[in-house]
């Protein structure tokens, strides 16, 4: 009411003083909704710049599969295992929890030999297969021997051949799995077991998959309830 | 009252003021952040969903903003005025400082990435000796200058405009110029403005830079550009020149190549020193790698392309500030360094400034000693084969600890380290597809705690030897490396092995590995091969090339034609000849008419190539009856002809035509023949007809250097033809040497050319010689046989040889233990610690070397040393100051010793005494017994 009262009470001038005022303020929000449309359309060019901005990038990298992951209190699978790596992987973690150490060197190996002398989910020379399955040590030691030698020319491989044409680990037998006189290293002695595999590639149709190594005798060690194999040779000579 | 309390949560006054106030800062704000957005754009390959979710939440603020103002005005209320005030100023400031950095961002990376073409400052100095103080003094001189080269041009031109007329001398390269300039061959001589820096480095340089000045430099902008690729350098494998630049010379040169399936990096570095072909010089002229940055990247990028013949993608340079900014904004590295030393810092002023750099594994350090690191080739036997490797080392660290920075703003800061003192040109994009790429693979490997594992870095480089080339002009000797040929073709092979996907497949099927085994990574390069040493240059052999001759590494051999003088091969002299055989052997022509050696026959004459003879004019331009039959013609009737015509005949060769007689019968042939006594070519043989009766009388030709047994065939002929045989001897007077030594060394002379016997070979100095094998040669230039192929060895390497020692890394290794005087080139026998003690001044005993003069003087006078101070064992002696003495008697003063029962000594126990306890010399000896006699 008292405002009503005071607007019937004002002057011509103070109107038209009030009026310039609303005028002025409708300007500003006039230009505020410009300057927003101004923004809007400056930000919807800028997605869609960075949307459709060329990448000159075409190198691809095989992806981890996170849900493809298998891992127990001591040991992790590799990169996009194989279904025979994920079988031995579950041996392995079952004999471990059965404290049944043959077979838990035995499966270690399995485990070893499938990922290491697997290239079909090898993402280049520098993903040495089987890493974790080695002496802690010296795994760095063997990583590096393998980029020069084994792996050395995994590149060529995957380039020349296609990489699901390459080495797949089908099948690994163990025919003697047994305990083996202490294995010393760095001065200390650790329990040991040996260990003999013989191991089946799936055919290749670009590669002879027979020319490649497919038996091994290994030395596994009791590395602080750890199994780690500490060596690995491809024949008796 | 609730008409109050709202009053009181709006504005009465009138508010359009501040809320233009305000829509400029909201407007200020938008436009700062749109700006802001729009720049960090150019990174957004790092991952688009982030910065496109990042570009939404920006957008709906800044309209949250617009819409809260446009409200707070239309709503006049406090607190929705007040709640925009604080958001515009938030942001106002968010968008002030994001202005800023990534402003300052753009700037660092538009400095770094040049690619295309690129204004570049170019100076060019005009130098001089002191005598010229100013670019018009250089009118009517000549000044030296290296075609094609940038600074050439523009010195030329502003030269060209403050004289009227000067001479231009054109120099293959850098070095060539300058000694030029010092040995007054040119006035002056056109440069880098840097060329001070680039000569100071070499050794002997110093007086020669101290005796030119720089009359005046001229800079111009000009447009460089720089050739580039367009890889995908994620799927294929790249190669980058990585080079450190200091006063325009590039003082590390490193090709890097990428392999983006294997991870695998090759550095392979070249000596800055390496004398090779630079590709920009004209000709080709060698030069030392390091001068090629001198003349322009795309210089350097060329000729490292020629020398390892790969082509290089990209090229990233710095200079010695970037690597200290770069390394201190990451906060330092870590460096394996074996020796402490205390090395230069990235100050101009050698000498000075200096920094320490301490020993040790994983040694923290920080940008000056990285640098001094890099830089450090004196401390090592290899010298700057050593400083490669270092300089790899801190390469490799930087790229480690870059990786593992999780601290956006320290990469910000390396970004701005790298923006005043790096070039490149990779691309943005190109790096972040990289980063994104690397980070990918990283997420694979095994051990997340050392990323930097999934690269495997191999270090390399072109090794080589150290050598000198001979500078005519400065009188010095240069010092440079000349790379083994077998090193780059193995640095080639390794490269394109990491470069090229389709090489071929040579890695082992099968593998064995213990963990008690060490692994070495094999090595791309050789630090030595067995190739052709091209010896150090001397003035001898500097002569002997440049003159177009072969130096055998003792001795030129010139071209044919040509002859060893002072200062190389000269051309040989025909007057040197004055016999036919001698004169054709050295290849001249022998002019019959003057009898003389001649390079080219006179005019009138032309050459067969052995000799010259005249050239007959047309016969009926001899008038004279002599004239035509000294010219070969006939004389007919009266006029000269070719031939006699028909119906005539020359048949009494008299030159003149005669009309043929009917008479045949009547006559008889003459036929003279001539032969030569050494089986070389003779004249024509001659043949006559004569008339029974008629005289006839056949001269001998003259033959040059020979005489016939009969000057002249004459007589009158009988009733039957003649038959007569002449025979030329050589003169006595003019013994051809060769045939001698043909003929001595077991050879045949035939035609002024010796036959040797199969199996040996003609020799200018030896004669007929059993040819030499490559063997053989190798050993008379003083080389030695080695597995078939020829070392050559230093005097010093051969004296440690020959002695038994062992020659590696330029020094030599003694047998049983001997040290290496390279002085007297000799193995020594080791010094004994005795020896050592003595050469110190010190004193051996009992296995300790002794330095105190006192305790010295204590031993050797027989006495104890304990507690600083000397005593005697013998309670009976005592310690006299420089020896122990028998004790006196009570109440004798007297030095003399007695027998410690009041008896004076006898002179020969005293002596004795003296001689067994303190060990007196004789003088010693003598002068006590004399003073004991004294008393």
């Amino acid at each position: 009411m008292s405002r009503q009262t005071n607007k019937s009470q004002l002057t011509s001038e103070e109107k038209a003083k009030r009026r310039r005022i609303k005028k002025a303020n409708n300007n500003i929000i006039l230009s505020m909704i410009v300057l927003s449309l101004v923004v809007i359309g400056f930000f919807s060019f800028n997605i869609a710049n960075i949307s459709l901005k060329h990448s000159s990038s075409s190198g691809d990298t095989l992806l981890v599969e996170s849900g493809n992951k298998l891992s127990n209190d001591l040991y992790e699978i590799g990169n996009n295992p194989t279904d025979i790596q994920k079988e031995y992987f579950n041996e392995l973690t079952n004999a471990l929890e059965d404290d049944d150490d043959m077979k838990a060197v035995e499966y270690l190996v399995k485990s070893f030999v499938a990922d290491c002398f697997t290239w079909t989910n090898k993402d280049g020379n520098y993903e040495v297969g089987g890493l974790q399955y080695l002496y802690g040590p010296k795994y760095t030691m063997f990583q590096t021997q393998m980029r020069y030698e084994f792996y050395a020319d995994l590149d060529l491989y995957i380039s020349q051949f296609g990489r699901e044409n390459l080495l797949e680990v089908d099948k690994v037998e163990t025919p003697i799995v047994d305990r083996a006189a202490d294995y010393v290293t760095d001065g200390v002695s650790y329990s040991a077991y040996y260990i003999e595999a013989t191991w089946t590639y799936k055919p290749s149709s670009k590669i002879d998959v027979d020319e490649f190594q497919k038996q091994g005798y290994f030395t596994i060690i009791d590395h602080d309830g750890r199994y780690e194999i500490v060596s690995i040779y491809d024949n008796w000579d | 009252m609730q008409s109050k309390k709202t009053s009181s949560r709006k504005f009465s006054s009138n508010m359009v003021p501040y809320n233009i106030l305000i829509a400029v800062l909201i407007t200020l704000v938008d436009f700062g952040i749109i700006f802001l957005m729009y720049s960090l754009t150019q990174f957004s390959n790092f991952s688009k969903l982030i910065f496109i979710l990042i570009n939404i939440f920006v957008l709906l603020v800044l309209l949250m903003i617009n819409i809260l103002f446009i409200i707070s005005i239309k709503s006049r209320k406090k607190s929705i005025f007040n709640t925009t005030i604080i958001l515009v100023v938030i942001f106002a400031m968010i968008s002030g400082y994001g202005t800023y950095a990534s402003l300052k961002l753009n700037k660092s990376v538009g400095k770094i990435v040049t690619t295309g073409e690129q204004q570049e400052v170019v100076e060019a100095a005009v130098v001089a000796k002191k005598d010229i103080t100013a670019v018009s003094e250089l009118d009517g001189k000549t000044v030296g200058i290296m075609p094609g080269a940038t600074y050439t041009s523009i010195g030329q031109s502003n030269i060209d405009n403050a004289v009227t007329s000067v001479d231009y001398m054109e120099y293959t390269d850098l070095n060539s110029l300058f000694t030029a300039l010092i040995a007054d061959e040119i006035d002056a001589a056109i440069m880098p403005s840097n060329y001070s820096g680039i000569f100071e480095v070499v050794a002997g340089y110093e007086e020669a830079l101290e005796s030119v000045a720089t009359v005046d430099v001229y800079s111009d902008t000009i447009s460089v550009s720089v050739d580039k690729s367009e890889k995908d350098i994620t799927s294929e494998p790249i190669s980058i020149l990585v080079l450190g630049v200091d006063e325009g010379r590039s003082d590390a040169n490193m090709l890097v190549t990428f392999n983006p399936i294997s991870l695998t990096i090759t550095m392979t570095s070249i000596a800055r020193d390496s004398y090779v072909p630079i590709a920009c010089y004209a000709g080709q002229a060698s030069d030392k790698l390091g001068h090629a940055r001198v003349q322009g990247i795309q210089c350097t990028i060329d000729t490292i392309e020629d020398l390892l013949d790969i082509e290089i993608d990209y090229y990233f340079e710095s200079n010695f500030q970037g690597v200290v900014d770069i390394v201190d904004a990451l906060g330092g590295i870590v460096i394996n360094n074996p020796y402490e030393f205390t090395g230069q810092n990235s100050s101009d002023e050698r000498g000075h400034y200096t920094v320490w750099i301490p020993a040790g594994e994983n040694v923290p350090v920080n940008g000056e000693q990285a640098l001094a690191f890099a830089r450090e080739r004196h401390l090592y036997a290899t010298g700057d084969f050593q400083r490669q490797a270092n300089q790899q080392q801190v390469v490799t660290s930087i790229l480690t600890t870059a990786m593992r920075t999780r601290d956006l703003n320290k990469l910000l800061n390396v970004l701005d380290a790298a923006g005043d003192n790096i070039t490149t040109n990779i691309t943005v994009d190109q790096f972040i597809d990289l980063f994104n790429y690397v980070m990918k693979k990283t997420s694979r490997i095994y051990n997340q705690e050392n990323i930097e594992s999934v690269f495997n870095i191999v270090g390399s480089r072109v090794t080589g030897y150290n050598s000198s080339v001979w500078s005519e002009s400065a009188q010095l000797a240069l010092s440079i490396v000349r790379p083994y040929e077998g090193s780059i073709q193995d640095n080639h092979d390794a490269i394109i092995r990491n470069l090229n996907l389709d090489s071929e497949i040579t890695a082992p099927k099968s593998f064995k590995w213990d963990a008690n085994w060490e692994f070495y990574a094999p090595t791309i390069s050789n630090e030595t091969y067995s190739e052709q040493i091209i010896q150090s240059e001397t003035p001898q052999s500097y002569w002997c090339t440049t003159t177009g001759g072969t130096w055998n590494g003792s001795s030129c051999a010139c071209p044919a034609g040509e002859f060893v003088e002072n200062k190389g091969c000269v051309q040989d002299s025909a007057s040197n000849y004055a016999d036919v055989t001698s004169c054709q052997g050295a290849g001249f022509i022998w002019d019959e008419s003057t009898n003389a050696c001649v390079t080219t026959c006179p005019a009138g004459t032309t050459s067969d190539g052995k000799y010259c003879h005249a050239i007959k004019a047309d016969p009926s331009t001899y008038a004279s009856q002599g004239e035509c039959i000294t010219a070969g013609y006939k004389w007919n009737e009266n006029m000269c002809v070719a031939s006699c015509p028909t119906g005539t005949d020359d048949n009494d060769g008299d030159g003149v035509c005669k009309a043929t007689s009917n008479d045949s019968a009547t006559k008889y042939t003459l036929t003279v023949r001539y032969a030569m006594s050494d089986g070389s070519k003779a004249p024509e043989t001659y043949t006559g007809s004569y008339a029974e009766g008629e005289s006839y009388s056949v001269n001998s030709p003259s033959v040059s250097g020979y005489t016939p047994d009969v000057a002249t065939v004459s007589g009158t002929m009988g009733t039957s033809n003649i038959d007569v045989t002449v025979t030329y001897k050589k003169n006595e007077s003019t013994p051809d040497p060769n045939e001698t030594l043909c003929k001595n060394s077991g050879g045949t002379w035939n035609n002024g050319a010796c036959s040797c016997p199969n199996g040996q070979t003609w020799d200018n100095t030896n004669g007929c010689i059993v040819k030499e094998t490559e063997e053989q040669k190798c050993k008379n230039n003083g080389g030695e046989w080695i597995n078939g192929q020829c070392v050559y060895k230093s005097e010093e390497q051969k004296a440690c040889e020959t002695q038994g020692g062992t020659w590696s890394n330029n020094t030599c290794t003694c047998p049983n233990g001997g040290v290496w005087n390279s002085g007297t080139k000799a193995c020594e026998a080791a010094k004994t610690e005795e020896q050592l003690c003595a050469e110190k001044g010190g004193y051996w005993y009992n296995g300790s070397c002794l330095t105190d003069q006192n305790q010295i003087t204590c031993i050797k006078g027989g006495g104890v040393w304990a507690n600083s101070a000397c005593s005697c064992s013998d309670p009976n002696s005592t310690w006299d100051g420089s020896a122990c003495v028998p004790k006196q008697p009570e109440g004798n003063t007297g030095e003399s010793g007695g027998d410690g029962n009041g008896n004076q000594p006898t002179l020969s126990t005293y002596s004795q005494n003296l001689l067994e306890n303190n060990k007196l010399s004789l003088i010693e000896y003598i002068f006590k017994n004399l003073t004991f006699i004294n008393k």
